[in-house]
Parts: C-alpha cells; structure tokens; sequence
C-alpha cells in the first residue's frame, strides 16, 4: 500500500477518531492535516507486519492530539488563561441524533475515544488497546463502562 | 435505548473529513513516497522485527563480545599486538559516487564513520511537487540538528528546479541523503569524505 493509498481509505477514520477524541470538528481538522503531515514523514517506520496501517494512522493522530493538548496547556498556564470550555456542537457527526449527541458530551475523553474506536472505527480489541496504550481486557472494559454510562444518559433524557 | 441500537445509531452517522481537509490531506500524500514501505525493507527484518529481533541480536553481540575478548587474551598470551590499520581496514568504506538513477544503496544506511560532503539530485513529475520536496529537504535538515543555508526555488506551470544547499551536522549527513533520495527519483549522486564538513546540496527538478 502506498502512502497516498493509506491517506484517501483512511482520511475519514482518523478525522472521526480526533472528532471524538477533541469534542471539537475544527480541532480535528487541523490535528488530523497535522497526523497526515507526520505520517508522511514516519512512513518509513510504518511495519504492515506489526499493525494495519489504519491503526498506525490512529496511533500518530492520537500522538498529535496529546501534544496539541500538551502545549496547549503549557500555553494557557504561560498565558494565565482559563481554557475555553469545550465546544460539542456537531462534533460527532451531522447525522446522529440530539440526544445522543448530549449523551457523548457527559463522556470523558478517554470514554468517546474508546467508543470511537471499537463503535465507530469497528477496530478490535487488540487494535483498540495498542492505540491507547493500554491492555486489550482493559479496552474492553473501559467499552463497557462508556457504553453503560451513554445508556444511561439517554434513558434519564427519555 | 439498548446497547445495541446505541452503537447501530452511532455506526449510522459517521463523521466525514471536510473537502477543504481531504484536500489537504492529498496535496500531502502527493508529495508522499510512492513505494510501500514493506518493499523497502529487507525480507530478513520483515522476519525479524521488533522484539524477535532483538532477542536475536542480544545473544549474537554477547557471544561477540565474548569472542573478542577471548581472542584478545589469546594474543595478548602470544605476544602479537593489533595495528590500528587492521582496524580501519574493516572500516565500511564510502561510496566515491554514483549516478543515473541509481537506487539507494545498503551502505547509505549505515552509520558514518566519516564526516562526508554530497551532492543529490533527484526528479519528480510535476512542479508542485519540486515545491514541496524543498521545504521537506529544509524540514529533514532541521530535523537532523542542521540548517538550509541557502534555497533557490524557480517553479512554472509546467516545470521547475530548485536547489538548496544544506548544512547538517557531519556525523548525519548520511542520513539526511537517505532521507533525501525518498523525495524523488535519483539522477545523480555524489558523496565525498575527503574533506567533508556536513554540506549537502541538493536540487530537485521536474523532467525536461
């Protein structure tokens, strides 16, 4: 597969993972033209052997992501700023319904992530886990727990 | 609302990348290298990867060392002693130079024992692309602790060249060629160690 191959299947992928992971489209815009930057100097280190390219693409964006957060936390300290409360509206996509989408707001970031890659993503336990960094049994039940969290957000909503 | 219709809501409406980002994105991936990566390593590594391999290579270098040290008893014990020229006569010795497309060699991967100088020059098809290969040529010298100490860039429509001449720090300048043949097809390439000083100048252009 080539680089360019590996962009255009899996551009959407990793826009939807950073969309659930930030809270916030625009962020994940820019974040994610940031993970294809540096893929594209990493490309030589991606091993087919070790992983599907999908989940290196997840890795890297999550990577970018935290480091955004990083220096964006050094930023507002530096700058003694309180840091803007995040943003939700049409984050998770334009299609999904209002309540769920205020169900995913009450989410931690570690809850939307792993909920967007095992639910969204459809990515398996194992891959899930070596995104996070994290031990599949682990995964699974961080899924569970997000997964039982939204249920009942949305059934004190009905 | 169950678990499952949950996550059938969830997987029905998934995010989309924005046309101005799926733009971006391929104006990045045309500035990509067009060879898969597993085509570039050797089929021994692909084998052997990660953890394997180190499990390989750790007793090898043990039973190396041990080898070394046993043999150096051993002469020490006969009374021979080891010139530093037998030493540097194992040293890897440096390309003089190559031309005409020519693909990047085993040798440029290894690391340097000597400061080197070289001069690249390498092809690509369009001239967005002699663009974007200089600003990565700058990204790679920076990335290596070094600089782009002078860039020409003259691009048209149709074509375009561009040269730029960048300093790294000797011990790296290896590897900066090895990034650099990626960033198109190579036409000609020099690498000198007489008097190397860490300078590679590098021009790209589109065919004529």
């Amino acid at each position: 597969m080539t680089f360019e191959d590996a962009a255009e299947r899996h551009l959407d992928d990793v826009y939807g993972y950073l969309s659930w992971f930030t809270g916030d489209a625009s962020l994940a815009e820019d974040l994610a033209a940031e993970t294809f930057e540096r893929a594209l100097r990493l490309w030589h280190r991606f091993d087919p052997v070790r992983g599907s390219a999908r989940t290196w693409l997840c890795q890297l964006a999550r990577t970018v992501a935290l480091d955004h957060f990083r220096s964006e936390r050094r930023r507002t300290r530096r700058e003694r700023l309180v840091a803007p409360p995040e943003r939700f509206d049409e984050a998770f996509g334009e299609g999904l319904a209002p309540d769920l989408e205020a169900a995913l707001a009450h989410l931690s970031a570690d809850e939307r992530e792993v909920v967007a890659l095992r639910v969204l993503l459809d990515l398996d336990a194992a891959s899930a886990a070596s995104v996070l960094g994290i031990s599949p049994t682990n995964c699974t039940t961080r899924l569970s727990r997000a997964l039982k969290k939204l249920e009942e957000e949305l059934n004190v909503a009905a | 609302m169950s678990q499952r219709d949950l996550i059938a809501e969830i997987r029905a409406a998934p995010p989309a990348a924005p046309a101005p980002l799926r733009e971006r994105v391929r104006a990045i991936a045309a500035t990509g290298p067009d060879e898969a990566p597993a085509e570039r390593r050797s089929p021994l590594l692909q084998r052997f990867s990660g953890h394997r391999l180190l499990r390989a290579a750790v007793p090898a270098a043990i039973a190396a060392a041990a080898a070394v040290v046993l043999s150096l008893v051993f002469t020490r014990g006969h009374g021979t002693t080891r010139s530093a020229d037998s030493a540097s006569a194992v040293a890897p010795k440096l390309a003089p130079s190559r031309t005409a497309g020519a693909a990047p060699s085993a040798e440029s991967a290894a690391p340097e024992a000597a400061p080197l100088s070289a001069t690249l020059a390498v092809q690509v098809a369009t001239s967005a692309k002699v663009a974007a290969a200089a600003h990565r040529a700058e990204l790679i010298a920076t990335s290596l602790g070094g600089t782009a100490t002078s860039v020409r860039i003259d691009t048209g429509a149709r074509s375009g060249s561009a040269t730029i001449v960048l300093h790294v720090p000797p011990g790296r300048a290896r590897e900066a060629l090895t990034r650099l043949v990626r960033l198109g097809t190579v036409t000609s390439e020099q690498a000198s160690a007489q008097g190397g000083n860490g300078t590679v100048r590098f021009s790209v252009s589109t065919p004529r």
